[in-house]
């Protein structure tokens, strides 16, 4: 017997996450987890720190290389290179096996077709020419505004490439408390009394991860909203649904 | 059977298949790839399955992810580059371009009206060159192809044919490619850049034919003049096509229809940019070279020539494909 943690049959139509489903042919059902403009900001970052670490050691080299071959074809092959770095890098990373740019591998991220498997050189190629849209007006303005605006956090090179950039790998994150809250009471894992669904599963499970960043009253009516399930209300019904969560996380 | 069971029971063969796709993943070749299918598709089933009995979220997760991870390795493509370039160059980028004729016209339009309209502008008020140029540009130019004065501009100072190949690849194909990306914001990067560009180029031109030695000036850029020009107006094609699909989405969704648009697009990207390279090859290593102006006037048009048979002509009669994404 299953029984609906949501209170009613509407609520169950929302998605409660940004998880994405995929049916394949093989039969199964894959779930991706778009990434979000924070972490792809910071992915970034790290791509153009690298970027200019390797424009400064190219320079270097050409110097040092016109000194040698003469001015005009260490120039030509500086040009030459800027130019694949500059609209390669993240080209030869994205298509590669790996399907990440250094930066966005560090953060876990991974670039996919919205299928779910490998985005093809076309598709990588079409959303990094793109992406001079993305910078447009100014420091990637347009891409966070159409990052904000599509339900899966596509830029606009994500949107013509039909590609998306999400989670390689789920890490498993229980805030336990942040600065001026309330830690929450430890609890052990404890079998929920009846069988749920994956979409409630899920939700007891996030808020075992995310309860920790609330404050009392905001875990207990949070926590309430549950009651149905744990039997109880107030702060005995958060510990009981975090008691669940842990259960159902770690089996 | 009870999560545990069936955990004992899979374990060492989802261990293995990890191991596996790990190797894989390093770019690793082992005569064990072969058992890739098999593990797979024993791997969704499994995972099919404790979907279906609502195992424990940190079972279906890992399951999860390993079924992504193989399907990636499974289905990535590979080898057969040349074939692909080929398909591309001989079929798909032609056929695109012929298939966007509306849009290509519209760009040559925006490209060359503004261009000519530069030119005339030297017989009849040059002031709009001088304002287009300012006094640095028109200087440069008089040290270019100024009247009299036989010592050429061309490559004593900026050094070498390959000095000159590398940087009209930067600078050119890069203006290509913005164009492209710049067109999906509703056409109008790639609008903007097409007249900009036509009127820069036109303002130089014109201004030769006002102070310049308009024999030297079309002695250089005869050569590359047509793959040059028109590669850059096909990159500003592709540009359009992004665009249209924000502005003119049809019966789509506007984000199927971006979807679409860069399929089309993107064989005229490729076909635009590898025009331009090679139009740099031609200014890098041919347009400065020495030699009879009327060889360089015929090299000239006959390039133009080639340029249209290959445009109008090539990849007529076969099927269409799916392109050489």
């Amino acid at each position: 017997m299953t029984m609906s943690v949501a209170q009613t049959a509407g609520e169950m139509d929302k998605p409660l996450d940004t998880l994405q489903r995929i049916e394949l042919a093989e039969g199964v059902d894959i779930e991706l987890r778009p990434a979000g403009v924070m972490v792809r900001a910071c992915a970034f970052s790290i791509d153009l720190g690298i970027f200019i670490v390797v424009v400064i050691l190219m320079s270097v080299a050409g110097n040092l290389m016109a000194a040698v071959t003469g001015e005009g074809f260490a120039a030509g092959t500086m040009s030459i290179a800027g130019f694949g770095v500059y609209w390669g890098y993240h080209v030869f990373y994205e298509a590669g096996l790996r399907g990440a740019t250094p930066g966005k591998r560090r953060m876990g991220l991974r670039v996919v077709a919205d299928g779910g498997g490998p985005a093809g050189l076309g598709a990588v190629m079409l959303r990094n020419v793109v992406r001079v849209a993305d910078f447009l007006p100014w420091c990637y303005l347009g891409g966070l505004l159409s990052c904000l605006f599509t339900r899966r956090f596509q830029r606009l090179g994500d949107l013509v490439a039909h590609t998306l950039v999400v989670y390689e790998t789920r890490k498993d994150v229980v805030v336990e408390s942040v600065a001026g809250m309330p830690p929450p009471l430890p609890v052990e894992p404890e079998p929920p009394p009846v069988t749920l669904t994956r979409e409630e599963r899920g939700a007891v499970v996030r808020f075992l991860e995310r309860s920790g960043m609330w404050s009392g009253p905001r875990r207990r009516e949070v926590a309430d909203h549950a009651s149905g399930l744990t039997g109880t209300g107030g702060e005995e019904g958060v510990v009981r649904l975090r008691a669940m969560g842990r259960w159902l996380r770690d089996s | 059977m009870t999560q545990q069971a069936f955990t004992e029971q899979n374990r060492a063969r989802w261990a293995e298949t990890e191991a596996l796709a790990a190797e894989l993943e390093k770019g690793g070749k082992t005569r064990e790839a072969v058992r890739l299918p098999m593990l797979y598709r024993q791997l969704c089933a499994d995972s099919a399955l404790a979907q279906h009995r609502i195992y424990g979220e940190k079972l279906c997760g890992e399951l999860n992810a390993l079924v992504i991870r193989c399907r990636n390795l499974l289905a990535r493509e590979e080898g057969a580059a040349a074939w692909r370039v080929a398909t591309l160059l001989l079929r798909d980028f032609p056929v695109a371009l012929r298939r966007e004729w509306r849009l290509f016209a519209l760009a040559m339009l925006l490209f060359f009206g503004p261009m000519a309209g530069m030119v005339a502008a030297a017989k009849y008020d040059p002031r709009w060159i001088f304002s287009v140029l300012g006094p640095e540009e028109m200087r440069m130019l008089d040290g270019m192809y100024g009247p009299g004065d036989e010592k050429e501009f061309l490559r004593g100072e900026f050094g070498s044919d390959f000095g000159m190949f590398g940087h009209y690849i930067e600078n050119n194909v890069s203006i290509g490619l913005r164009m492209a990306g710049a067109g999906v914001l509703a056409m109008v990067g790639a609008l903007f850049a097409l007249a900009y560009q036509g009127v820069v180029i036109g303002a130089m031109q014109g201004y030769v034919h006002y102070a310049g030695d308009t024999e030297k000036f079309y002695r250089f850029v005869s050569g590359h003049a047509a793959f040059e020009l028109v590669g850059i107006v096909i990159c500003g094609t592709a540009g359009l096509r992004l665009g249209q699909a924000v502005l003119k989405p049809g019966r789509m969704s506007r984000g199927d229809a971006l979807a679409e648009a860069g399929k089309k697009a993107l064989p005229l990207i490729y076909g635009g940019c590898l025009l331009v390279f090679f139009a740099a090859f031609i200014e890098g290593f041919w347009s400065a070279s020495p030699g009879p102006t009327s060889v360089k006037y015929a090299v000239g048009a006959m390039n133009w020539l080639l340029l249209a048979v290959y445009l109008c002509g090539c990849g007529r009669g076969g099927k269409e494909g799916s392109g050489a994404a």
